[in-house]
């Protein structure tokens, strides 16, 4: 039997790939993004002078030791498994993209050396700071590198650029490469802060000395700011991103937007009020423990609370009660896609335009004010450690959270190649090798050029 | 010889009087525009003028095809230093919103910019001193560049134009 037609019993083999990628994007994107955080806050914790950022940042250096090794175990576990069970595609990716893939290894070199080197000379180089936060970034942009080079094979099987493969340069330009790399870039950041503050909060909560409560209380701001921060420009990236495969694949948007999967998008906005409420009723408690009272900027933050709920719940009302059809959770007709009727949907609210539109722009202006007024108080000090049991746990469904929306959203990305090619079958690399057979399409790939005459 | 000066300004010292003589020995006060500044600027532009001529020498611009009046395929692209403009057209599709990409969000961003010494009190000419507003141009040149980015990989893949959406 060719190696390329093992069945996994069970299971199947469509699903052994994302049981090995998941926990694998979960911890690259958690080293990517720690890493640049640590080194960022060695830095800081050099010019202010302040010691906590010291003490996060080696703690953060070691946590990424311990995590690469496991994240590396589980990368080359699923590249073992796609060698063996789609062995069209990856003999055709190793031939477009071998110079991006030998690259990709250097950095793995790279990154390792450099974060051992950042980590062991921490006491040792104590007096050369100056250096020793320069291995760190060193360590953080390789991690990066890998980041944007493998970002050419994920954007390229769900967009292939219209270049023959043979050339190399024009075949990283896919249409969605570069908005990829942006979202994930500031995905990464997010993502990590958030889950610094949700372990913040976690150890906060289980701390018994006053100098730890206060360390944790600190951790937990440090990370919310990162989190939420860069939360802020997602929703513009993301509409960014949506608007490239839009061009590049329609029927993936429709699929994923209006079709059988649009339940995902309805379930990242319940993920995003969960974050942004969250978040900003954290910013409402921590002002009352500012050095300097804030009662007004404290209510005005308040007020925004209530307008980040507002938006929020404006985005989650769905377009109709067809909710998630793969469980049978429907109720009522599905908007069809292809008419325009999905600008005046059953529920009127649902629609994207002008709703969804007002709820995004909306969260993404209030946080701002709500941050900076938040920012506005935290360069005034805070009295750090006598922030409350409830405070943390907001922490910790921030984190929570945003590990389930970047499930979501991972999710969402491949199984857009699930659309165009008949109800049974999809793309492994779209309009151009199919699911079921690995077989390439009639004309070749990339498939024929998509601009309209 | 113009004296190009470099650095920070000089802190004004307790009791400093400033005189005729000394007045142009720091950056924030007034400068006489002739000659320094116009024998700066000519300097400048004769460098740029010197670069420009060899280059249109060295790697002259070819003649292309005649224009063809006729055609109904022709894709018409701005030069590339607009191309993060013509991205934003992208962004704010359909005859209601081009204009915010194109016309009001730019004129904003002018008016921003002319805003600037209100916004910026900062006498100091180091970065360091000045972190918002080092934050705030950075972010703007990195969405410009990133823009012209993400219109240049819609052009390679999209020769014949973007479809319709």
């Amino acid at each position: 039997m060719p190696i390329g037609d093992v069945q996994i019993p069970v299971i199947g083999k469509e699903l052994v790939i994302p049981l090995l990628v998941v926990p694998h994007i979960l911890i690259a994107a958690y080293i990517i993004g720690i890493n640049l955080i640590a080194a960022i806050s060695e830095f800081v914790g050099m010019i202010t002078k302040q010691a906590h950022y010291d003490r996060f940042a080696r703690n953060a250096a070691k946590m990424t030791l311990l995590f690469f090794a496991v994240g590396s175990t589980f990368a080359f576990t699923f590249l073992l498994s796609l060698i063996t069970l789609y062995p069209v595609l990856w003999s055709y990716l190793q031939n477009v993209f071998f110079w991006v893939l030998l690259a990709e290894a250097f950095m793995f070199v790279g990154e390792v050396l450099m974060v051992y080197a950042w980590y062991n000379a921490w006491d040792k180089m104590a007096y050369r700071k100056n250096l020793h936060v320069v291995f760190g970034f060193i360590a953080g942009l390789f991690g990066l590198a890998q980041m944007i080079f493998i970002n050419v094979v994920g954007s390229y099987m769900l967009t292939p650029s219209n270049a023959s493969a043979t050339e190399v340069g024009w075949t990283f330009l896919n249409p969605t490469y570069m908005a990829l790399n942006m979202h994930r870039f500031v995905g990464n950041f997010s993502y990590v802060g958030f889950l610094i503050a949700g372990w913040a909060a976690w150890r906060y909560l289980r701390s018994t000395t006053e100098e730890d409560r206060e360390y944790y209380d600190w951790m937990g701001h440090w990370g919310i700011v990162w989190g939420f921060g860069f939360l802020l420009l997602q929703p513009f990236l993301g509409y960014a991103y949506m608007t490239e495969i839009k061009s590049a694949s329609p029927e993936a948007f429709q699929y994923l937007m209006l079709g059988a999967k649009s339940w995902l998008f309805n379930g990242l906005v319940i993920e995003l009020l969960i974050m942004f409420v969250a978040s900003v009723a954290y910013f409402v408690h921590k002002l009352r423990f500012a050095v300097k009272p804030m009662p007004t900027l404290r209510n005005m933050t308040m007020g925004s609370l209530g307008f980040v709920a507002f938006f929020g719940l404006l985005n989650v009302i769905p377009a109709d009660l067809y909710l998630i059809p793969q469980i049978g959770l429907v109720f009522g007709e599905k908007v069809d896609p292809n008419i325009s009727l999905a600008a005046r949907p059953p529920i009127p609210l649902g629609a994207m335009y002008p709703y969804k539109y007002i709820g995004l722009i909306g969260l993404a202006l209030v946080g701002v004010f709500a941050l900076a007024l938040y920012l506005k108080a935290a360069a005034t000090g805070f009295y750090w450690g006598r922030a409350s049991r409830w405070s943390q746990y907001a922490l910790i469904a921030t984190a929570v959270t945003v590990v389930l929306t970047m499930m979501t959203m991972g999710y969402a990305r491949e199984t857009a190649r699930r659309a165009g090619n008949g109800p049974d079958d999809g793309w492994l690399i779209y309009e151009c090798l199919t699911l079921q057979d690995q077989e390439f399409v009639s004309g070749g790939c990339p498939a024929t050029p998509r601009g309209t005459p | 010889m113009v004296e190009i000066r470099r650095g920070p300004a000089k802190p004004v010292e307790e009791g400093e009087v400033i005189t005729e003589e000394n007045v142009f020995e720091r950056y924030d006060e007034p400068q006489g525009f002739f000659p320094g500044q116009v024998v700066a600027d000519l300097t400048v532009s004769a460098v740029l003028l010197a670069i420009v001529v060899v280059l249109s020498y060295v790697l002259p611009v070819p003649l292309t095809e005649p224009m063809d009046l006729s055609t109904t395929t022709y894709v018409p692209r701005p030069e590339w230093f607009f191309f993060f403009l013509d991205q934003w057209l992208i962004y704010f599709p359909g005859a209601a919103l081009i204009a915010f990409g194109d016309v009001i969000i730019p004129a904003l961003f002018v008016i921003l910019l002319l805003a600037v010494p209100w916004l910026d009190k900062e006498p100091a000419h180091s970065p360091s001193r000045r972190p918002f507003m080092v934050v705030v141009s950075f972010l703007i040149i990195l969405v410009v560049v990133l823009n012209l980015f993400l219109a240049m990989t819609r052009i390679a893949n999209f020769p014949g134009g973007t479809p319709p959406g």
